[in-house]
């Protein structure tokens, strides 16, 4: 008696031959198992249903294409909104909700994406199809098939421009809807566009008006697919100058020395609020209300590297002028918020123009050996920010001061020399003032300084 | 607190360069398209409109190497690196290649890979080797393999970077690197089920036909290639060092209970369950049960069965509840594997989402496994052999038939044992239970098992018990 042993499945199913011919070892049917390492034939596992997305949307059209596995989940795709989500741009809702483990992801045709305004069309705008699908660093890359018959690229879910551009979409065809998508792509690039108005700003549907950077010149080919619609450029004007903007300002003035005091603004040029505490925290009174303004202009002034505001304080008065950084106040109005005992400060300098004086408040001490009278002195210059025309300066002492500190060297210069001759152990301080006058504009800012000078004897014993 | 109002703002409007205008007059169509390329002395070359991607048909796309590539007819597209949102002339690292065909008529990409760190793009009756770069214009076209392509962009998977299956019009074949030269060569690893390969391409239309519906999947712990075509999936299991590279076949079903026709059995001591000719059941004998029957079919005991009536009565204790249960495994189509924490999931075609292995990745079901071996010669082809016994070795419950009659159509039952709850291959194999005899004579033999465990259930090995007789 012998034996026939087949000790291993390796080979698998194998029709090569036929089933009277066929290699021993090898198999004429092999269902529903697998050769595992071992050869040994081994079962499947079982497919169960993980989830449904046999759905519809509320106008009763399949509502879900397509699988994908992303970091957030399993995603399907659909252009539906969820149910029972608020309708915009008239898009329906699924029937019902989405199955748990499944995560919707919506792909929104590019004519609903790029105008709000344009309404949901079943014909156009219905996703029918999700050719492909892969993932890209977690997330979903998909191509959407649309009722239009076209088809888009998504990535997580936002639309990939690239794919979209440069197509006359039904529901956006007028030359409005084309001279919109040529000025959103020119600014997707940073250049400046402004659609459908011409080059002296009057209305004109299907014209854009591009601007390029400063001394970046180009010239534009254009070619098109329409048989009765036409795409042309012309250059208008090269090497167009800045126009200098112009900071908004606001001002108050400590009426009541009881504090603390708090100041705050606006934090974003595009909403009144959140706002920021300029100073960083409440201002403690100080000793006078022109010490307490000090003391909040010196605290606003260390933050501006923080929140962008900058301040200036009328020396030797409590009025405090507040400038918000460039952009801020153009199309949405702030206000600054000040706790304490203040009223609006006269004088508002609406120019934009804005002077840091260095040193602020010149102290200036002479050490002397011997007894005797001695010139001190040093020297101060003006920064000015803002100013776009011919600066002249007027350095004095305010009126009425009786210090005696002489202004050296020509007094329209943005550097400014000052001495006074002392005896020993004495001391002087003046308040200035250095007047900042810009031509053609006709802008004036006024920012004051006190100057002490210091004489002092040191025997060395 | 107090207000003071922010006055004497104006906004900087920043120096220009160029103003230019635009204008779209006359009167557009939908389908329309237009494009401004710009040449400029700061900003280079850029085009806006209709650009590289824009209102194109994709076929295909895959993220390789940190960038995209998108299948465009005769073209593919590359986005910039890093950023799989831009792929215009002014995004570095994009760039539109051509697909020149040279074997036939132009050819159209269907796909790519990785294969030893080039880029591979399958084309229906050609595939290209790349040189890539993060520099479009350091491509280049290393090597030409034609007379194969594929016909299904979803057949296409790598393992690793040195393997790429995919399902060309006359089998699944791999693109595979030689160790001397790195050159690639086409493996024909998809041989063995050639035919019915080509049987399921001609049931679906002609053998060229784009709409093959083929999807395939690596299953992520067995690295098993899954490639769905027609009614199966066919996988192949390899692995090298084990010297095993098999095919076998998965018929995709899923569990569903069918329900009696009442809750209970009539005064009788009957009740009755409609089936589908055609499709597989499982009957799990309740308590008080006898039997079930249809047909010719007569089950006593739990078991599986093809369905060949349209009925089935189950005999149980009269006007009690139904303690039995009866399901059914229901066919499905995937349209789209993912592979999703380890398991593999399918979209079906009626738009269910499947999972391979269930929550636990562990659960299996009753549907059938089946094997069959070809008639064997017993490596003497002429020579009659008395069959003796068969012994086999395996886990679950199994049911062994035998054959003799290659000419006939019937096979005769060996044994039918196992533990369909706790398979065990040390208690349910044959070797340790006496003998199992068999009757016939003949010169060939055939071998069939089937299993309906809902467990995981193996069959290892067989032998054949025979005594030699005369030669014709």
């Amino acid at each position: 008696m012998s034996s026939f042993p087949i000790n291993s499945f390796k080979y698998g199913l194998d029709t090569r031959r036929d089933v009277l011919d066929a290699q021993a070892g090898t198999l004429a049917v092999l269902e529903n198992g697998f050769i595992n390492v071992g050869g040994e034939i081994e079962k499947r596992k079982a497919f169960d249903i993980y989830a449904s997305v046999d759905m519809f949307d509320s106008n009763g059209e399949v509502a879900y294409f397509g699988l994908e596995s992303t970091d957030d989940g399993i995603v399907s795709f659909t252009s539906a909104l969820e149910f029972g989500a608020s309708v915009t741009q008239g898009q329906p809702t699924l029937f019902t909700a989405t199955p748990a483990g499944i995560v919707r992801m919506q792909l929104v045709h590019p004519s609903l994406v790029n105008d709000s305004s344009v309404t949901y069309d079943n014909t156009k705008h219905r996703l029918t199809g999700v050719p492909f699908s892969f993932t890209y660093r977690g997330k979903a890359f998909a191509a959407g098939t649309f009722s239009d018959g076209r088809t888009f690229l998504y990535y997580d879910g936002d639309l990939i421009q690239n794919s979209a551009n440069g197509i006359a979409l039904d529901g956006r065809l007028t030359l409005a809807d084309l001279g919109e998508d040529l000025a959103r792509q020119f600014d997707a690039i940073g250049w400046d566009a402004t659609e459908n108005v011409d080059e002296n700003g009057a209305t004109q549907n299907g014209s854009v008006m591009v601007n390029s950077p400063q001394s970046n010149y180009f010239s534009a080919l254009n070619s098109e697919t329409s048989t009765l619609g036409y795409f042309g450029n012309r250059l208008i004007s090269q090497d167009i100058a800045e126009t200098p903007g112009v900071r908004a300002v606001a001002g108050f003035q400590i009426t009541a020395n009881t504090g603390p005091f708090v100041v705050e603004a606006p934090n974003q040029a595009s909403a009144t609020t959140p706002t920021i505490d300029l100073c960083g925290g409440p201002v403690t009174a100080l000793g006078t209300a022109v010490l307490t303004a000090t003391a909040i202009v010196a605290a606003i002034n260390d933050l501006t590297s923080v929140h962008g505001y900058s301040a200036i304080q009328i020396t030797a008065t409590a009025n405090i002028y507040v400038y918000a950084p460039l952009g801020y106040d153009v199309s949405v109005p702030i206000d600054l918020t000040v706790t304490g005992a203040t009223t609006a400060a006269p004088g508002v300098s609406v120019s934009g123009m804005f002077a840091v004086l260095t040193p602020a408040n010149p102290s200036i001490e002479r050490v002397v050996a011997t007894p005797g009278t001695y010139n001190v002195g040093g020297n101060c210059s003006a920064v000015v920010s803002g100013a776009t025309g011919t600066l002249a300066f007027a350095w004095s002492e305010v009126t009425g001061g009786t210090s005696g500190i002489t202004l050296v060297n020509p007094t329209n210069a943005s550097s400014i020399a000052f001495r006074k001759a002392l005896v020993e152990n004495t001391s002087v301080t003046g308040n200035f003032q250095c007047v900042i006058t810009e031509t053609p504009s006709g802008n004036v800012i006024t920012s004051y300084l006190t100057i002490t000078l210091i004489c002092t004897y040191n025997s060395g014993g | 607190m107090a207000t003071y109002a922010f006055s004497g703002a104006t906004a900087p409007i920043n120096a220009v360069g160029q103003k230019h205008k635009f204008r779209f007059a006359g009167t557009w169509v939908a389908g329309d398209t237009w494009t401004t390329e710009i040449v400029s002395t700061l900003s280079g070359n850029f085009t806006l409109g209709k650009g590289n991607i824009s209102n194109q048909t994709y076929t295909y796309g895959i993220a390789l190497r940190d960038r995209a590539y998108l299948s465009l007819g005769s073209n593919f597209a590359l986005s910039t690196n890093g950023d799989v949102t831009a792929w215009e002339e002014q995004d570095a690292g994009s760039a539109i290649v051509s697909y020149t065909s040279q074997f036939g008529r132009q050819d159209t990409v269907r796909g790519f890979a990785t294969v030893q760190g080039k880029l591979a793009v399958f084309a229906k009756y050609s595939i290209q080797i790349w040189q890539i770069d993060a520099d479009p214009a350091l491509f280049s076209l290393l090597q030409i393999l034609n007379n194969s392509g594929t016909i299904a962009s979803l057949s296409i998977q790598s393992i690793g970077d040195l393997d790429v299956y995919y399902l060309d019009r006359t089998g699944v074949r791999s693109l595979r690197t030689k160790e001397a030269n790195l050159n690639a060569y086409v493996d024909d690893v998809g041989t063995p089920i050639d035919s019915l390969i080509r049987a399921e391409l001609m049931t679906i239309g002609s053998p060229y036909d784009d709409n093959s519906g083929a999807c395939s999947i690596v299953e992520s712990v067995s690295k098993q290639y899954w490639l769905f075509l027609g009614s199966s999936i066919f996988v192949l299991s390899n692995f090298p060092a084990s010297k095993i590279q098999a095919w076998s076949k998965f018929i995709p079903t899923y569990s569903a209970v069918r329900l009696p026709s009442s809750a209970n059995y009539d005064a009788g001591g009957s009740v009755f369950y409609f089936l589908t000719v055609g499709e597989s059941f499982y009957w799990t004998k309740g308590a008080g049960e006898t039997q079930l029957v249809s047909g010719s079919l007569v089950l006593t005991e739990s078991g599986g069965f093809v369905a060949v009536n349209a009925g089935a009565v189950v005999t149980g204790v009269p006007l009690a509840v139904v303690t039995g249960s009866l399901v059914t495994n229901v066919t499905w189509s995937p349209a789209r594997f993912i592979s999703h924490n380890g398991q593999v999931y399918a979209l079906s075609t009626n738009s269910e989402v499947f999972r391979y292995g269930g929550s636990d990745n562990a659960t299996y079901d009753h549907c059938r496994l089946k094997f069959e071996l070809p008639w064997l010669d017993l490596k003497m082809i002429s020579d009659n052999k008395q069959i003796q016994a068969i012994d086999a070795a395996f886990s679950g419950d199994w049911l062994g038939e035998y054959g003799v009659n290659p000419r006939g159509t019937s096979l005769f039952k060996v044994f039918d044992r196992g533990s369909a709850t706790s398979p065990s291959m040390e208690s349910d194999s044959t070797f340790d239970v006496g003998r199992f005899p068999v009757s016939g004579f003949g010169t060939h033999i055939k071998f069939r098992g089937t299993c309906w465990n809902d467990a995981d259930a193996k069959f290892g090995k067989l032998s054949l018990v025979y005594n030699l007789g005369n030669k014709k």
